[in-house]
């Protein structure tokens, strides 16, 4: 498992995707926070304004980056028949269970340097914001893992990741704040609504990505290839 | 000897389409194996299954003893050649895959292996420039990875040019002197003939014959085929007490028989009604006969 999560987190340090999102994240934050500051209170949802656009940024398009960045990391192996190799080598759960964790660990520096950047600024390091905006994340890696379970070809992944990045953050934010009826699920599933928490419930989108792992390896494990 | 690969009524179907319909064998250590069957006779897809690419639809199968999940680090698959990595280089994949069967293998033996299918000049290209020959001698190096004690090589010659063909041959009897089991598969039947311990045809996904080569010729209808030259032209009705099969060419005649015993009988036969015989020649069936004749 260890193998295939090293491999996948080494490419995609390689291919300065990771150079690319802490520099989105750290400029936006830099030239954006006096912006921010000077926002009504509820932007800022508890940090400091250079933490607080990072947020939003990551509430924004936090699907957009991961889903982009790794909407074929199975069907683009399924595609190029390299899947058939490494089940040769491997255990599927080893393999799945690698791929999560080495995307997992790509957002885990990411977003760990880029507020780590951004402390130098702020005075202080924004601790719970870390952790709310990790489970975010946690949340669509396993549901991007699931995607790219089900699609079969990178194209198939990316025309459903393209879908799911512009629909699930309008849905998710409009049901934080509306009241109807037929949003009242999406307030509980998608990851937006915890943003806020303090407490366990924080960690409630990571049970979600867990969930949605589990049910791409039980469909991986399943599938012939 | 210990069994290295046990199949049992193993079926596959892909929709309404069987593929697989009950094929039943065993491999025992240090076997070559062959495996025979026309373009969609169902190789690949058993090859898939018993590397755990795809699933039986009914039946089992164990190597060494374990199901596939457990038996993976004791298995060398040689892949299709599109199954690598474009941008890494020969010793990347093969360091990958060490690392992922957890095998402790240093660069040196790594290097080896290269070395050993040839390919330790291109070292550092990546498999993108590779040719097709050469992607097939990273396959067959990254299938003997640690040493395994079931390989399965899917056409490991073919599209190879001559010379590494022999070598490729060469490094397959290696593997059985070793004592590893070899399971392999080739459209090329004389190269087959001489390198395996025992064939199975499978037609129509069904096993229709497996044995030897001198069991695949006994189960045969005519599995001698005997030229001989007389001083004259032999009778029909004569003949046909001899053989249901035969060919006469002016006095050369192909008796086809079915067993060695045969021979000594017909020659027999052929004095006793004073023929006067000029030339005896012999010839066994071949694979390639024998796998017309399941036709």
């Amino acid at each position: 498992m260890f193998v295939i999560a090293t491999k996948e987190f080494l490419e995609m340090m390689k291919s300065f995707k990771a150079l690319l999102v802490i520099a989105l994240l750290v400029l936006s934050s830099y030239f954006a926070s006096s912006f921010i500051a000077s926002a009504p209170a509820e932007f800022m949802m508890g940090t400091d304004a250079y933490t607080a656009v990072i947020r939003l940024f990551l509430l924004g398009f936090g699907f957009v980056f991961v889903l982009m960045l790794s909407h074929d990391v199975m069907s683009r192996e399924v595609a190029s028949g390299t899947m058939r190799l490494l089940i040769t080598k491997t255990s599927r759960i080893a393999i799945i269970g690698g791929k999560f964790l080495g995307i997992a660990a790509f957002w885990l520096f990411s977003l760990g340097v880029s507020l780590a950047i951004i402390s130098f600024f702020a005075k202080e390091l924004p601790w719970l914001a870390f952790l709310q905006l990790y489970s975010f994340l946690l949340f669509i890696i396993g549901l991007c893992l699931l995607l790219s379970t089900l699609a079969k070809s990178p194209n198939v992944s990316l025309l459903i990741g393209l879908a799911v990045s512009f629909i699930a953050p309008i849905i998710g934010i409009w049901s934080t704040f509306s009241d109807k009826a037929w949003l009242q699920p999406f307030k509980y599933i998608l990851p937006y609504r915890y943003q806020t928490a303090e407490n366990v419930s924080l960690f409630v989108p990571v049970l979600f990505g867990i969930g949605f792992l589990t049910l791409a390896t039980f469909l991986f494990k399943r599938g012939d290839y | 000897m210990t069994t290295v690969l046990e199949v049992r009524d193993i079926q596959k179907s892909f929709g309404k389409t069987e593929v697989l319909r009950g094929v039943s064998f065993s491999i025992e250590q240090g076997e070559i194996f062959g495996f025979l069957g026309r373009n969609g006779a169902g190789k690949s897809t058993l090859i898939h299954i018993l590397t755990g690419v795809k699933y039986p639809t009914s039946g089992s199968f164990q190597i060494l003893g374990l199901p596939i999940e457990e038996a993976k680090q004791y298995i060398g698959v040689f892949p299709d050649i599109d199954q690598f990595y474009n941008e890494w280089t020969a010793m990347q994949h093969l360091t990958f895959f060490a690392k992922l069967q957890n095998m402790q293998c240093s660069k040196a033996e790594l290097e080896a292996l290269l070395c050993q299918v040839g390919l330790q000049n291109e070292t550092k290209k990546k498999v993108k420039q590779y040719s097709f020959g050469m992607k097939k001698k990273l396959g067959v190096a990254q299938a003997l990875i640690g040493q395994p004690d079931f390989i399965i090589l899917d056409e490991p010659t073919s599209g190879l040019d001559p010379e590494s063909a022999i070598h490729m041959r060469q490094l397959i009897h290696q593997m059985a002197t070793n004592g590893q089991t070899v399971f392999v598969t080739s459209h090329n039947l004389d190269e087959l003939e001489k390198m395996s311990d025992r064939i199975a045809i499978l037609k129509e996904g069904r096993i229709s014959n497996i044995g030897t080569m001198e069991q695949l010729r006994n189960v045969s209808n005519y599995a001698i085929e005997i030229h001989i030259t007389l001083d004259r032209t032999p009778e029909e009705a004569f003949l046909q007490t001899l053989t249901t099969r035969y060919e006469v060419n002016d006095t050369n005649v192909t008796l086809f028989l079915q067993q060695k015993e045969d021979v000594a009988e017909c020659i027999r036969a052929l004095v006793f009604a004073n023929y006067a015989i000029y030339k005896v020649t012999q010839k066994e069936q071949t694979l390639e006969e024998i796998f017309l004749q399941t036709d």
